[in-house]
């Protein structure tokens, strides 16, 4: 009877030994380096690389068109040691695939290398400003804004020339992508960043077919600057022109999504420049629309200090701060109007986004205009008023007795 | 059929536990979207928000509908109340209802799990595995799934805050102005699907009898309402305030898109979805066993029979009624008949019954 008890016992054990082996365990497992971790991307107008002409001579090829070159940035994962991998040793590879269709083209690269694209961890797709021209953005981020696994946190950038220039850097040892991505939290430095635009901003952006901006970068010799924006034009969803980084500094002072920056003029009477540090800006826009037309008033209210002055004043004297005040405010008005006349009479694109002002106030009308609102906003008559408050001028006041 | 035993009775704080936990569940994810495709403005929240008031109505009177037979279950009264036939077929059709429910929650978890956690797991083996937790749980009896929404709500509660305190970062105000630009009309219009987002308030229909002091099924009702009310209210406002209205209404699961959208570096661990995945998960799990088991508690009560087998028995259908919609599209419609279905039966009928009660002079 015990005997008959315990054998039981034993194949009952024995079977749940099996089911707990059985059971366990994640179905969908990958285990962390067999992922190609994918950083980047790039698009440029299909140029097939070298290789790729290589493995195409040999055979390896399948029916697409050369449309689109789509380079991917990848994590190399040192075997070795795990900590700092040999001096020059690169972290990150390149991956470029040519094709019509960018799924296909990733599912591509599962032929090409050990480990597939893994994009749960996406910071920046770049794109190629020839690129941009020439497809509408609906179509091009197709993909990028379907696919589960990219991250909506991406960050969206254009990129004069070859777009894949900008995932490669001279320093070997750090990640490219990972450098566009800090570049963007440097707003609080300068005013001459475009607040960060992820895919996610990017999707009501195309829906809405409204026009907006994109940061622009430029690559020479391995590194990379922040130069401007690019305009997109709402109807095309295409790239129509770039602004300067001077125009687009303006926008964000009209719009107030500055965290800092600084801003130079020349002082009238010396000719000397003067620099005033942003610390805060704000502004109020309020649309007025009569019948069709539409107008705006802005008022732009900004703090900050005397950061930098060669016009030898004296900054305790407030007749000197009032005139940096001045100053500040004409070199404002000044930039502003060229801003204008750009994105008004040349571009005819609202780049500024002021269609959010008009679409909140006036909610009913804004569902005849939005049709054609890039169109009104070229009419569009914009007044200003800048008002600027040097606070303070730092620590020491310079002051050279004669 | 016996008497329910005194443990088995619930407080009128776990009926609130119980009311909440089954109303959160799919809604959280596509809610947005579905009021956004009605309302096309801003203002879904004040839709979410009559949509919750108009539940607490119906609620309401599913409660004092219960409360004229104290002691009993719709599944009982309803026989007693409209005669043999009709009284059968209510709660056939009650059933029907639990098990379609009950099977949606399944094959939602199951495709949100396939899109963005378990990519190469068979639909199948998921809710599979999931069916069997679910069983484990409702032979316990009424008593040990309250205990277990008691584990999940805090939970929930705690995840959820955490989740819309850090989507803080990319909401702008502007995307939710102007309030009633269009005035109210489009408002209204997206009423019908925000109420339908609080169905799960019909578990009135039987836990008031298994209420310790079915008197306070009032207080019951409109907290367990106003708990989801607030969660969909401030998932709605941080969905529309990140992704505005526009990049909404082409998403399929826009809350998890928004935690998609941010992120922190210099925090170890990216991914927050995860989080919100967990808690939605939970909450799903708790809409499919309270669903399974109202519905193998009517099978039981109808034929006056004990539960258990039923409940073993539903599961199979249960798992076919979950593996029918034939792709995504089939399953966003397949809820909203389900939707128009609990608008017949647990808004206008209690209304119906309501009457017949009082003509009938049925005794409290």
């Amino acid at each position: 009877m015990i005997r008959q008890w315990q054998s039981w016992r034993v194949t009952w054990i024995g079977g749940m030994l099996v089911i707990l082996i059985l059971l366990t365990g994640c179905w969908s497992r990958k285990e962390i380096e067999d992922l190609g971790i994918t950083i980047g991307a790039a698009v440029d107008l299909g140029k097939e690389t070298q290789l790729e002409q290589d493995f195409e001579r040999k055979g390896g090829g399948y029916t697409k068109r050369n449309a689109l070159t789509l380079t991917y940035q990848m994590v190399q994962l040192s075997q070795s040691d795990g900590g700092a991998g040999r001096a020059g040793e690169k972290k990150y590879r390149n991956i470029s695939v040519t094709s019509d269709s960018l799924y296909e083209a990733t599912r591509e690269i599962a032929l090409m290398n050990d480990r597939p694209i893994f994009g749960q961890h996406y910071k920046v797709i770049v794109i190629s400003d020839e690129v941009a021209r020439k497809y509408n953005m609906q179509l091009l981020f197709d993909f990028f804004i379907r696919e589960q696994e990219f991250r909506p946190s991406c960050l969206v950038l254009i990129c004069k020339g070859e777009a894949r220039n900008a995932l490669d850097m001279k320093d070997k040892s750090d990640f490219p992508s990972m450098r566009l991505l800090s570049i963007t939290d440097n707003q609080y430095r300068s005013s001459r960043i475009l607040p960060p635009m992820s895919l996610s901003k990017l999707l009501p952006e195309i829906n809405s077919s409204s026009s907006f901006l994109l940061q622009n970068i430029i690559t020479a010799d391995g590194e990379v600057k922040f130069a401007g924006a690019a305009v997109i034009y709402g109807k095309t969803g295409k790239l129509i022109g770039f602004l300067s980084e001077e125009d687009l500094e303006s926008i964000n002072w009209m719009t107030a999504k500055v965290k800092g920056g600084v801003l130079k003029s020349y002082d009238s009477r010396s000719g000397k420049s003067i620099l005033y540090e942003i610390t805060s800006m704000k502004s109020r826009i309020r649309p007025h629309l009569e019948g069709k037309r539409v107008s705006f008033d802005i008022v732009i209210e900004s703090e900050g200090r005397l950061g930098e002055q060669w016009a030898t004043g004296d900054d305790f004297d407030n007749q000197f701060i009032k005139r940096i005040e001045e100053e500040t405010i004409k070199q404002i008005r000044h930039r502003i109007d060229k801003m204008l006349h750009r994105v008004q009479k040349e571009y005819r694109a609202d780049a500024i986004g002021l269609s959010e002002y008009v679409r909140i106030y006036y909610p009913r009308a804004w569902q005849t205009i939005k049709k054609d609102w890039d169109d009104s906003f070229a009419e569009a008559t914009i007044r200003y008023q800048v008002k600027v408050n040097v606070k303070e001028f730092g620590t020491t006041s310079i002051n050279v007795h004669e | 059929m016996a008497e329910i035993s005194a443990q088995d009775k619930i407080t009128t704080h776990q009926a609130v536990v119980i009311v909440a936990n089954y109303i959160l569940g799919v809604g959280i994810l596509t809610l947005p979207r579905s009021a956004v495709e009605k309302v096309k403005t801003p203002d879904i929240w004040l839709s979410i928000i009559i949509g919750g008031l108009i539940a607490m109505l119906a609620g309401l009177i599913i409660v004092k509908l219960s409360q004229k037979f104290p002691g009993m279950t719709f599944y009982e009264y309803s026989q007693l109340l409209v005669g043999k036939w009709i009284g059968c077929f209510l709660n056939l059709m009650m059933i029907v209802y639990f098990i379609s429910m009950s099977s949606v929650m399944l094959r939602a978890m199951a495709e949100v799990n396939t899109l963005f956690l378990l990519e190469g797991t068979p639909r199948s083996a998921m809710i599979i595995a999931f069916m069997w937790v679910g069983i484990y749980l409702v032979v316990g009896g009424f008593s040990a799934i309250t205990r277990l929404f008691e584990i999940i709500f805090p939970i929930t509660v705690i995840i959820f805050v955490i989740i819309a305190v850090m989507s803080l970062k990319i909401f702008d105000i502007n995307n939710l102005r102007p309030v009633l630009g269009l005035g109210i009309t489009p408002v209204l219009k997206g009423v019908k699907t925000t109420a339908l987002s609080f169905s799960g308030f019909e578990i009135m229909l039987l836990l008031l009898a298994y209420m310790k002091n079915p008197k306070t099924a009032q207080k019951a009702v409109i907290i367990g309402i106003v708990i989801p009310l607030l969660f969909y209210v401030t998932t709605a406002v941080m969905v529309i305030g990140a992704l505005t209205i526009e990049g909404v209404i082409s998403l399929a699961w826009p809350t998890i898109t928004l935690i998609k959208s941010f992120e922190f570096p210099g925090i170890f661990f990216e991914r927050y979805e995860s989080l919100l995945l967990v808690i939605w998960m939970m909450q799903i799990f708790t809409t499919f066993v309270i669903t399974h088991y109202s519905a193998a508690m009517g099978l039981a009560k109808t034929v006056k029979k004990d539960m258990n087998p039923f409940l073993y028995m539903l599961m199979p259908v249960i798992y076919i009624v979950a593996m029918l919609p034939k792709n995504i599209n089939d399953l966003f419609q397949f809820s909203d008949q389900i939707g128009n279905m609990a608008f017949l039966m647990f808004v206008v009928l209690p209304i119906i019954l309501l009457g017949v009660a009082k003509i009938r002079g049925v005794q409290t």
